[in-house]
């Protein structure tokens, strides 16, 4: 199930005259696993859907874009996004109410997250777990660098990765896989997919279980508690004529898990045993017709609904007590029509608009907002060797202020081996549903906190009632609409194709950001706790520089060498720091601190790098993959109270973990890979509890 | 224990006295010929501490420890029922929870005023009297900046106090919010709301030099 791009859509595209873009149907047929030689060319150029929202060759692209190819998903060898993603580079995981992405300096709430095109929501303190999907019916992974707001809305400031999963191309075909690994971890998935005459179809389902870990054996709480995870995914389309293609794609995931945790009485170090339960649930569905206009032109409607719940309870086990319970249940709902063709010679026209329809139910918020929003976006190629493309986005909404996103992208390539890109373009967030909806009194503490939408009628509420000390701000100054977190980027970059078939590509960017959303006290109560509510105040700026070399030093051999240099820091720090209002204590003393003592954003590694080596010998069936993350010295934590990173202490150190994977394939349709993860077994419990220690893995796949 | 501390605090005193005597560094001797100023330290002074057992966040009894600047020495405690104290000018600064307030406005009868200097410890040389306007400490700690609900002191934040009979100044630097000041809170299952501060009184003038 090797990708293969029929080359008529390349010429096709690069000739402007027609641009039907297909959905990336592969032709069967042909093995794949005697011919993997020549598919080698596949990783120069391959296709992307993500940068422009329709096939285009992703040499050709103006943004920063990268693939992930089946091969290097598979060579690669890791089950879950988390993991696949980690290596890559110029990309982090952090880990915050789960495994959340960090592109570019900017954490996981700015990154957009598509499976087959479509938004997967369901986020906790903005953080969209990875662990929730799995890599095994992925095919290609596509990563867009920078804000690309001008075509998906929200979410898309930093970038947007796209989970593009496996389509039919044989009359009849599936395969299966099995992995065992460290910390008893069981994953087993199968798919079968086939089409016939004008109808295709597939089904797929995984049941992935990890035990978790414990880095600390002393407490009775795991380090990282285990899992069980079930996704079943299919899709069907049906050819209803030669112009006319209906299709029906759904996805259903489910996570649970179960571990003790132990609370400790107060004034004693005894645990006392309690039980917590989590469960998710997360489906979503898609609808889409796909109409050829003739003349090249071709109009996509598409109906898209998710859901995600989830219930989480800690029940005391000697008595079976319910101390917390919380329920949450999310829907996103959208509808949207795109049309898409060729104007004169070189144009190719893209124009859509929409609806989006989202709701929240959760214990402590409510509520539901509407918006509307249409975007058009024109590639326009007045010359073989330049492409300039303009896309233009207005997104409103009934509960936060609306918002223009523009991004400009131009690619000059003067000479056969070189091409320059340059973009500009502006990215949103919108607020998060707790930063409009949460409505919030501490039981204990007293202190409340409000959504934007209800913080008026709260302090009204206080107010009458006589809990209201003074105010910080003028009551009927607030609720006025938040405003979407907001940036403008800009990103400069050339690809070379230096000698042979060596690659680089350099890229240099700088994210501004602004109307970053921050909780303040707005009131204080009779109680002397403070209410806050949520306004849009910070600013941060991120830049860097990435470099991408591809190397093949001998003909079954690749080499990929990335490095980032990357710099995050907040505004209004900065200019403390110029007030010279931020000390550190350093000797009993209180001093200063230097602007340039300031790291920048906690877990923002300023050098960064990997490296993998590939070698393929198909003869044998054999592939051998290896690579290195490295992972600079990085911001950790504030301990001293001043509110930044500065001293020593505050520092995570370097660290390099190496991941070796083999791959064996017998008989043109069973591989056998075994790898092992963290080879050189890095650990750091306190600081870094999201990594195990050294791991390892059999898997067995049949095709057929 | 608490009665002890008292007797603790005093040693403590001396203590500094004799470190401040022998302290060539010059942590508070400002000028040449000066008479030097003592650095007195405070240890686990209990503002309200948790009286709840398991977890969650610390309740007291919802009221404030009063403390005499002038005397260091403890007024009332939070437990005693008997608040007649409060109502005295014997206190100069009160502290309950985060909550810092002094004897004067609203807070008290007394003369009292604070407010916090953006300045290290030993550079607050002089009082900004034009600044004395607040009767609350405002803005000395950050709070859950690792999302670890750890109240840490802001270094470079000088409280600068006028005690409640208006007559003597003092600059305070507060080292710790938890008992025993250990250097990493959140690692430590220290109880919160035991202040050890550092504190210079001035009874002549608005100098600290």
């Amino acid at each position: 199930m090797v990708l293969r791009i029929p080359t008529w859509i390349a010429l096709l595209l690069l000739g402007g005259g027609t641009a039907i873009a297909q959905t990336p149907s592969t032709q069967g047929g042909e093995s794949t696993s005697t011919s993997v030689d020549s598919l080698w060319q596949l990783d120069m150029d391959p296709v992307v859907v993500t940068a422009t929202r329709a096939e285009r060759r992703a040499d050709e692209v103006a943004v920063p874009v990268s693939v992930l190819g089946q091969q290097e998903i598979e060579a690669q060898g890791a089950a879950r996004m988390t993991d696949l993603l980690a290596s890559q580079p110029g990309l982090t995981i952090n880990n915050d109410h789960g495994s959340g992405l960090q592109m570019r300096g900017l954490g996981a709430d700015y990154t957009l997250i598509l499976v087959d095109g479509e938004p997967i929501i369901g986020r906790t303190a903005g953080t969209l777990d990875l662990d929730r999907l799995t890599t095994a019916n992925v095919e290609r992974v596509e990563i867009v660098r920078g804000p690309t707001s001008s075509l998906y809305g929200s979410e898309a400031l930093a970038g947007v990765v796209n989970l593009i999963t496996e389509t039919p191309d044989a009359p009849l075909g599936g395969q299966v896989r099995t992995r065992y690994g460290t910390h008893g971890t069981v994953d087993v998935s199968a798919q079968l997919d086939g089409e016939q005459g004008p109808w295709q179809g597939s089904v797929f389902v995984d049941r992935y279980r990890t035990g978790g870990y414990d880095l600390a054996p002393g407490t009775l709480s795991p380090t990282r508690p285990g899992y069980v995870d079930y996704t079943a995914q299919a899709r069907g389309q049906y050819e209803a004529n030669s112009s006319t293609t209906l299709s029906l794609r759904g996805r259903l995931a489910s996570q649970a898990q179960d571990y003790a945790v132990g609370i400790s009485a107060d004034g004693t170090q005894d645990e006392i045993r309690h039980t917590q339960q989590n469960e998710r649930l997360d489906w979503n569905g898609t609808a889409e017709i796909e109409q050829q206009l003739g003349a090249g032109w071709r109009l996509t409607g598409t109906l898209y609904g998710a859901g995600y719940h989830t219930d989480q309870s800690l029940r005391r086990v000697s008595d079976g007590t319910i101390c917390s319970e919380s329920a949450l249940d999310q829907y996103h709902g959208e509808a949207e029509a795109v049309l898409r063709g060729a104007l004169g010679e070189n144009h190719l026209l893209t124009v859509g608009a929409g609806t989006t329809v989202e709701t929240i139910d959760a214990d402590r918020k409510m509520g539901r907002r509407i918006g509307g929003f249409g975007f058009v976006q024109d590639e326009w190629s007045p010359l073989a060797s330049l492409d300039v493309t303009g896309s233009l986005r207005l997104d409103g909404n009934s509960d936060y202020a609306s918002r223009l996103s523009p991004k400009l992208a131009v690619r000059y390539a003067p000479f056969d081996r070189v091409s320059f890109h340059a973009s500009v373009g502006s990215g949103y967030k919108a607020p998060a549903f707790r930063q409009l909806y949460l409505n919030f009194t501490n039981p204990q503490a007293g202190y409340s906190v409000f959504g934007i939408t209800e913080v008026q009628r709260g302090l009204r509420q206080f107010e009458e009632q006589g809990q209201i000390d003074t105010f910080f701000r003028d009551p009927s100054a607030l609720g006025e609409p938040l405003s979407p977190e907001t940036s403008w980027a800009f990103n400069a970059g050339v690809t070379a194709s230096l000698w042979g078939d060596t690659t680089l590509r350099l890229d240099a960017y700088h994210n501004e950001v602004d109307n970053l959303i921050d909780a303040e006290a707005v009131a204080r109560k009779t109680n002397g706790q403070s209410v806050f509510t949520y306004l849009n105040r910070n600013e941060v700026f991120t830049r860097g520089v990435e470099a991408r070399i591809t190397l093949r030093p001998a003909p079954r051999l690749r080499l990929q060498l990335g490095y980032d240099y990357l710099e995050a820091k907040d505004r209004q720090v900065l200019e403390q720091l110029r007030d010279g209002d931020i000390y550190r204590r350093e000797d009993g003393r209180d001093v200063q601190v230097a602007p340039s003592e300031y790291a920048g954003l906690p877990g923002r590694a300023p050098h960064s790098g990997t490296a993998q080596l590939r070698y393929r010998y198909a003869p044998l069936g054999v592939t051998a993959h290896v690579q290195g993350t490295l992972r600079g010295r990085a911001a950790y934590a504030d301990l001293d109270g001043n509110g930044i990173v500065d001293a020593d202490r505050e520092y995570l150190e370097a660290r390099t973990l190496w991941d070796a994977t083999l791959s064996k394939t017998f008989r043109d349709d069973y591989t056998l890979r075994v790898g092992g993860e963290n080879l050189l077994g890095y650990t750091n419990p306190r600081r870094v509890p999201s990594i195990p220690g050294q791991e390892w893995f059999v898997e067995l796949e049949a095709q057929f | 224990m608490r009665r002890l501390s008292t007797v603790f605090v005093a040693l403590l005193t001396i203590g500094a006295l004799a470190l401040a005597g022998c302290d060539s560094t010059g942590i508070n001797d400002g000028g040449d010929g000066d008479e030097d100023l003592e650095t007195l330290r405070v240890e686990d002074l209990p503002a309200d501490p948790d009286t709840t057992s398991g977890p969650g966040r610390p309740q007291g009894y919802g009221r404030y420890t009063f403390f005499d600047l002038r005397e260091n020495e403890i007024v009332l405690r939070s437990p005693n029922d008997n608040r007649a104290d409060s109502a005295s000018t014997e206190w100069d600064i009160a502290v309950q929870s985060t909550d810092i307030i002094v004897n004067g406005g609203p807070r008290g009868p007394g003369q009292g005023a604070v407010y916090v200097a953006k300045e290290a410890f030993q550079d607050v040389t002089q009082v900004n009297t034009e600044s004395l306007t607040n009767y609350a400490a405002e803005d000395w700690y950050s709070y859950n900046v690792n999302g670890n609900n750890i109240v840490r002191p802001k270094p470079g934040r000088t409280l600068v106090v006028r005690t409640a009979d208006g007559a003597s100044y003092a600059k305070i630097r507060i080292l710790s919010y938890y008992e025993g000041t250990p250097e990493t809170p959140a690692e430590s299952n220290a109880a919160s709301r035991y202040y050890t501060f550092e504190y210079v009184l001035q009874d002549d003038g608005s100098s600290f030099e």
